[in-house]
């Protein structure tokens, strides 16, 4: 049995019964490439890497783009006017899967779909010379691109030492107040790049135990080793430590934070109107009960400081607290972009889950 | 009946000057302390599972715990009066590195309500000040709360000085806070963990029943 580990391709010639507009075109391959990636992960639990596919017709384009049956199918182009037929171009990238298997696929998958639109379909597959050296191996292939995930919060920070190209996804920083929520994004989020991509790199900390449980079947998963972003922003966890052994009461800013849709000024506004201003104050007040310092962490891909300054000037005004301005550094964004991931970094490997334990010190 | 039934409403819509009146209107037509706990207890319950959905936020949360913390102050006499001798004592702090005490107090303010003597050491607790205060004290029931992921670490030091201090035998030990799950509860080493705040006074309330036996 030849497994595929190259695309395989295939010319997949749709003709209807009269001119036919480009939305009705785009139509057609939506639902052919979408039923070809639920065939195949249906019935072969593959892993899709790719199906990608052209259709020409008098120098204007339709392509698709299909990477995840969970994603659904990216189209792009338009056709300038209304044919009867779209000869199509198709290649097909799935792990794990044999090249007569895809053939079926597809066919299936083209049959179908002309059946349901009153079109026909016919599928010529294209069968590389390279497939007959492909051996029979179920393993998924080495060398797969890495993507990163990651808050918001962080983006901007790593973004410097990101590889050109690299895949990135980022999430609202808001998520952070629902943890239970951060998680089940953050799974899905990995689902969905599981197998193609690794590793899948986590722009996050234990962030309240949100990334505990974490797991990709077929992918390894490097998160850094903190509490939070304030110990990425500071290089280390050893480092945050020893800031809040310094002052335990410590709260903590940075650009990324400000304007991120969290802390207690957020809340202000609506409190004030549901509770009245003293009662706001009142609240306010409790929930920074016993802090003492305010540390405005400046990091080096921040910008408007000076806004952002004055926001968290006010704020240690506000609630009496000691303002610091110190520099963060972007050292363990460095280390998790650039693959160094020594005794700063949580790595799993595939079917792993990320533990709790993992982060103590 | 009703009367509890709008109370536990007014808690739960945090409505502070009716669920107060309504208390003290209450207490006047003589419905017992207890009933009236229960139903503010059943309030707050109501309040976490609106924030679970995504309905009230933080600030919300402290307001039911800012009406919960006097309608107890208005209860706490007739709750002592009603119930006799002292149920046990329970030692209590916020974890060293964490100063996070609004979930702590509101334990607190239950614990005494449940006619538990509490020995209340505040935030930022060193493990020695933990073993002095349990060794003083005499207490058998140790409760560690945190809010901040960093406070694992502190109660894991904590228990683990407290095996060394020779107690970790007649002691128990239960945790609480915002990322406190079983989980944690394990790792830390501790006995048990709470949920919530009713949860950690029926963990310490059965202790302390077990040891009087």
């Amino acid at each position: 049995m030849h497994l595929s580990l190259a695309p395989f391709a295939a010319r997949v010639r749709f003709r209807s019964r009269r001119e036919m507009d480009s939305d009705y075109w785009r139509g057609v391959m939506s639902a052919l490439f979408g039923n070809i990636a639920s065939r195949l992960v249906g019935t072969h639990q593959a892993v899709i890497g790719h199906i990608k596919g052209l259709g020409e017709a008098d120098g204007s384009y339709l392509r698709a783009n299909c990477v995840s049956a969970r994603l659904g199918v990216d189209m792009e182009g338009d056709l300038q006017r209304s044919v009867k037929k779209l000869d199509l171009d198709l290649a097909v990238l799935a792990y794990g899967v044999a090249w007569d298997d895809i053939r079926l696929a597809v066919e299936g998958a083209a049959s179908q779909i002309a059946a349901a639109l009153t079109c026909e379909a016919l599928v010529e597959a294209r069968i590389p010379e390279a497939a007959g050296h492909h051996h029979d191996n179920p393993a998924l292939p080495v060398n797969k691109p890495a993507k990163l995930i990651s808050c918001k919060v962080m983006i901007d920070e790593i973004r410097p030492f990101l590889p050109a190209g690299m895949e990135v996804e980022s999430f609202d920083i808001s998520l952070h107040v629902r943890p239970a929520l951060l998680r089940e994004t953050l799974q899905k989020a990995i689902d969905a790049a599981d197998g193609i991509y690794d590793p899948i790199l986590l722009g996050y900390g234990l962030c309240s135990k949100s990334t505990v449980g974490l797991m990709a079947r077929h992918s390894r998963l490097v998160v850094p080793k903190g509490d939070d972003c304030i110990s990425v922003f500071l290089g280390s966890e050893k480092e945050r430590r020893a800031e809040a052994d310094k002052e335990p009461g410590t709260y903590f800013l940075t650009q990324g934070y400000i304007g991120g849709g969290t802390g207690p000024m957020t809340d202000y506004e609506r409190m004030v109107t549901k509770y009245g201003r003293q009662r706001a104050d009142g609240l306010l007040a409790k929930m920074m009960g016993h802090y003492k310092r305010l540390v405005y962490i400046r990091m080096p891909n921040a910008e408007s400081l000076e806004s952002d300054r004055a926001y968290a000037n006010e704020m240690a005004a506000r609630f009496g607290l000691e303002y610091v301005e110190r520099d963060g550094t972007p050292r363990l964004l460095k280390l998790l972009a650039d693959g160094q991931w020594g005794e700063d970094f949580v790595v799993t490997q595939p079917g792993q889950a990320i533990e709790l334990e993992s982060f103590m010190t | 009946m009703q009367n509890l039934n709008a109370i536990q409403a007014a808690l739960a819509n945090l409505e502070e000057d009716l669920a107060l009146q309504l208390v003290a209107e209450a207490m006047a037509a003589g419905v017992s302390a207890l009933e009236l706990l229960k139903a503010c207890q059943a309030g707050m319950v109501e309040v976490g599972a609106r924030f679970e959905q995504q309905e009230y936020f933080v600030s919300d949360l402290m307001m039911s715990g800012e009406i919960f913390k006097q309608i107890s102050a208005i209860l706490e006499p007739g709750l002592k009066a009603g119930g006799a001798v002292s149920a046990g004592k329970v030692v209590i702090g916020t974890v060293k590195g964490d100063i996070h005490d609004i979930g702590k107090d509101i334990v607190v303010n239950m614990l005494k309500s449940a006619n538990i003597d509490v020995i209340d050491l505040g935030v930022d607790v060193a493990p020695a000040k933990f073993i002095d205060a349990l060794k003083n004290s005499g207490a058998t029931v140790l409760g560690l709360s945190g809010l901040l992921t960093l406070a694992f670490d502190s109660m894991k030091a904590t228990i683990s000085a407290l095996a060394e201090a020779g107690m970790r035998d007649t002691v128990k030990v239960m945790i609480g806070g915002g990322p406190v799950d079983a989980t944690v509860c394990r790792v830390v080493g501790a006995d048990d963990w709470g949920a919530d705040a009713q949860h950690a006074v029926r963990i310490a309330k059965g202790w302390l029943e077990a040891a009087h036996v």
